[in-house]
């Protein structure tokens, strides 16, 4: 009898054992407190009580036409869309800048809290949402409806998001200041790059030649966003060059388990009625992000007397950052600006800092944080006059500013620059926008296009190049630049962006050289070569896989011997276009050339030029082709170049094999999306797609497009074509969780609906209403 | 009509999992509810007779909702696990475990009473 309780007890406490942060076996698999209850079915027409009174129709894509007699009835509508379809998505973003991830996700997340905790910005969107009442009470009463709308379907009782039954959780209120908080969490993603220990490096150890040679801050060749005059050096004041370079370690870039550590490719531009075959104006765009289920945009349509716009938002914040309303489209890239800086402190006792010929006390603060199935954890948070103290592995001591962390008041820029009639509005509501810096890309129905630079631009001294700043001088904060880049009606016809350097002036906007630019050449080679575009041609430019990085490889393969065992691998690749298509062998042979000629600029930067930050390839390809020039005790370029041939040839064998010469670029380029979640098996392994690190449809390990949209402008009837990467719905039991994922894969399309009242609405799958 | 009464423990076990969202009340429910059958049933095979009415009931409730499962593919899948286990796993472990549940409340029953002669009642058809 005792035994058989024992083993009764026994079974009960490993049904009842929570694998942290997951819920326990038992509750999972019963009925009311598991997976079985969540109902994946919803009712054709939904009818709830609200103060406000959307009427929202779902279509069968899962977009929602939110239609209202107020502006604040769509912003309601759209709370309740966000969080019916993407609320886990909401509460991690939410969670993440609050520094309370752990509280549901355990011990993994714990590193990331230790980053934003210190910030405290959930104390910091209360103030911005104090400011907003007074200053703008529109939008603060937008925002107020917004997280009603929110809430509205949390208390609605209507199945949520199985995650949540997963991690045994149930989802948090919503605040009207979370909302907020969504521009820092962009910030993070879309700003926080610290590349100031390498940058100087650079500066301190490399000739001026040779820096200028291989990571020429200005480069000549440059397509930049919007058009620049005279070309300006900037020059390195004498007083900062005295900090030597410095090893880089590990764990300075980003305390992050989610690394970007591959660049980000988004695209826009916009066609002037000169150069498409309709006569009216195109605009696209494809931003390029980190790619999860669900990805980062929700796609939405808001009509109400003083709103009808089409396009896609960020769940958690109620406005388009990228699409239309009646008049006017707009798109964004990410604007790579640095807005990090980094001091070199001089630290005693691992408590003063030498500050102004005086040692000074290192500020500290402890923070608690909660660990979901352990204990509380504290954390010491330190900060000097100049920003955040990071100690690196290395013992040494450097103070850390990111701007971005600053109030921003981007939300009710965005918010305004949705309701633009024309361009002059349009540049006056970017006026306004803050943090991250994007480039607004901008076409209307009148034919204009344009394209706005924005973001606050940190006004750092003359000279400024990236480097490290001496932490002992006196500590001046840096205010930003009080003007506006842009551009408006180019003769050229059209306008684009894809991340590169916005302007070539005398302001430092960012370490632009160790990037790559033949997208943004192969964009501007596209755009230029043709005058009678149309939407189709558009939407197969923004699945375009050529990498013009192989003609330059081609130059060196002619120009340098090949020995007869690499013949027939480089034979291969005679007569191809340098198209990275998934069917194709020579791209699989052409991305191991690629791989192996990154590899070799690695070990020449460290090698030859004793440093660590590698040039890109662009500039070490130059080099190669270079008759002119050579870094002293380097080997001979042909030594270099057979380097890269080995690499690759040994590579493919030991990737491929003997089926080398048939095996196709799909075996390479699959890849793999994982759930937000990052439990195992909630994502898709995507096949046969093209592309690399260079094309226009980006490829790599993590970044993908998290969504394509064309609209073609014409006065009255504007057309749209969008596509997102998966589907509409995080939630993984939902028919909308990646139904658009194999269009997006294909680079197909839907058509948009812009129907400025219910009736000209086709294919509506759910009506939600309420009383 | 007799036996079917001796049989309602059996189906009043099967509930607490659809009264309850919080487990922890179906564990004790459960428990609860054999403890009190000690009263009403004998102690011959309770545990198989248990397991083999919930498996028959869960496993006819699970086929009609079998479908809010179906993402769960994607997660065996990955495992490389065979994809019956979505349809067996479920009614078995339910099966299995208010079993034991309800075995462990009539135990506790037995251990704390145990020497009381005749505590577990003995149904008419049972030598």
């Amino acid at each position: 009898m005792i035994a058989a309780l024992a083993l009764g007890m026994g079974w009960i406490l490993a049904t009842c054992y929570k694998y942290q942060p997951f819920n326990s076996v038992g509750a999972l698999l019963t009925f009311r407190s598991g997976l079985l209850h969540v109902s994946y079915k919803e009712d054709a027409v939904q009818q709830g009580e609200a103060l406000y009174k959307p009427e929202i129709h779902v279509d069968g894509s899962g977009v929602p036409h939110i239609y209202g007699k107020t502006d604040k009835d769509v912003s309601f509508g759209l709370g309740y869309m966000h969080a019916r379809d993407r609320y886990f998505q909401m509460e991690m973003m939410t969670r993440t800048v609050q520094g309370t991830l752990s509280e549901f996700c355990g011990a993994r997340t714990f590193s990331l809290d230790s980053f934003w905790r210190p910030y405290e910005f959930e104390k910091e969107s209360k103030i911005l949402l104090d400011e907003y009442k007074s200053a703008a009470p529109e939008f603060y009463s937008y925002l107020l409806a917004y997280s009603e709308g929110v809430n509205a379907f949390l208390n609605s009782n209507i199945s949520f998001d199985p995650l949540y039954t997963i991690f045994g959780e149930t989802p948090q209120p919503w605040k009207p200041e979370y909302s907020l908080m969504v521009t820092w969490y962009m910030s993070w993603s879309l700003s926080y790059f610290d590349h100031h220990i390498a940058q100087n490096e650079l500066l301190t150890k490399l000739p001026a030649d040779v820096f200028n040679y291989f990571y020429p801050l200005q480069p000549g060749g440059l397509i930049p966003i919007l058009p620049s005059g005279k070309k300006t050096e900037v020059r390195l004041s004498k007083d900062l060059t005295g900090i030597p370079g410095v090893k880089k370690s590990s764990d300075n870039e980003r305390i992050s388990p989610f690394e970007f550590s591959e660049g980000i490719g988004s695209n826009n531009w916009a066609l002037n009625p000169a150069k498409t075959k309709s006569g009216i104006s195109i605009l696209a765009n494809d931003p390029h992000l980190y790619l999860t289920f669900p990805e980062a945009f929700y796609e939405a349509h808001m009509v109400s007397p003083g709103l009808n716009i089409y396009g896609f938002s960020i769940p958690g914040l109620p406005v388009i950052v990228s699409g239309h309303n009646d008049l006017a489209a707009w798109g964004i890239t990410n604007g790579e600006w640095d807005l990090v800086d980094r001091y070199q402190l001089k630290v005693r006792n691992d408590s003063l800092y030498l500050y102004h010929n005086n040692w000074v006390p290192i500020e500290h603060k402890n923070y608690s944080i909660k660990v979901k199935g352990g204990s509380e954890r504290l954390i010491r948070a330190e900060n000097s006059i100049q920003g955040k103290v990071i100690r690196e592995q290395d013992g040494l001591y450097y103070a850390q500013h990111w701007y971005a962390a600053d109030k921003s008041y981007s939300a009710k820029a965005i918010y305004d620059l949705m309701q633009c009639r024309n361009w002059e509005e349009f540049k006056t509501a970017l006026k306004g926008y803050g943090y991250p810096p994007q480039n607004f890309i901008y076409s209307d129905v009148e034919g204009n296009i344009g394209m706005v630079c924005a973001g606050n631009l940190p006004d750092r001294i003359a000279g400024y190049k990236g480097q490290l700043l001496d932490g002992t001088l006196e500590y001046k904060p840096v205010s930003t630049v009080d003007s506006q880049w842009y551009n408006y009606n180019p003769a050229k016809g059209y306008l684009f962006s894809a991340n590169q350097q916005p302007i070539q002036n005398g302001f430092y906007f960012g370490a632009y050289q160790g990037e790559d630019d033949y997208r943004v050449r192969r964009i501007n080679t596209l755009l230029q070569g043709k005058s009678d575009w149309n939407l189709q041609d558009i939407e197969k430019m923004q699945s375009d896989n050529v990498d013009l990085s192989y003609f330059m490889f081609e130059e060196l393969i002619t120009k340098f011997q090949v020995p007869a065992n690499h013949k027939e691998l480089v034979g291969k690749l005679a007569d191809w276009a340098g198209d990275m298509q998934a069917t194709s062998n020579q791209a699989l042979l052409y991305e191991a050339f690629h791989w192996s000629a990154g590899m070799e600029a690695e070990k020449f930067a460290n090698k030859y030029l004793k440093v660590e930050r590698p040039p890109s390839l662009l500039n070490f390809l130059n080099y190669l082709n270079d008759d002119s020039y050579i870094v002293p005790d380097s080997p001979p370029k042909q030594e270099l170049f057979l380097d890269i041939l080995n690499k690759a040839d040994s590579a493919i064998q030991r990737v491929i094999g003997p089926k080398w010469k048939t095996a196709t670029y799909s075996d390479l380029s699959a890849i793999s999306i994982e759930n937000i979640s990052f439990i195992p098996g909630f994502g898709e392994k995507v096949q046969d797609v093209g592309g690399n690190s260079n094309t226009i449809n980006m490829n790599t390990h993590f970044f993908h497009p998290v969504f394509r949209a064309v609209y073609e402008m014409k006065k009255g009837n504007i057309k749209g074509y969008s596509i997102i990467a998966g589907g509409q719905s995080g939630k993984i039991n939902s028919s909308h969780y990646t139904d658009q994922l194999s269009l997006w894969k294909n680079g197909k399309y839907k058509e948009t609906q812009f129907s400025a009242t219910p009736s000209g609405l086709r294919n509506i799958t759910n009506l939600i209403i309420f009383r | 009509m007799k036996k079917i009464i001796n049989y309602w423990p059996y189906g009043l076990a099967l509930l607490p999992q659809f009264i309850f969202a919080d487990y922890s009340w179906v564990i004790i429910s459960v428990v609860a509810i054999g403890m009190i059958s000690t009263r009403f049933i004998g102690a011959r095979n309770v545990f198989w007779k248990m397991f083999i009415i919930e498996l028959i009931l869960f496993s006819l409730f699970f086929f009609i909702v079998r479908d809010r499962l179906f993402y769960v593919k994607g997660v065996l899948k990955y495992f490389e696990m065979p994809e019956f286990l979505l349809l067996l796993v479920p009614p078995v472990f339910n099966a299995l475990n208010t079993a034991v549940l309800f075995c462990v409340g009539r135990e506790l029953v037995g251990i704390t009473l145990g020497g009381k002669k005749g505590y577990f009642r003995k149904t008419r058809n049972e030598i």
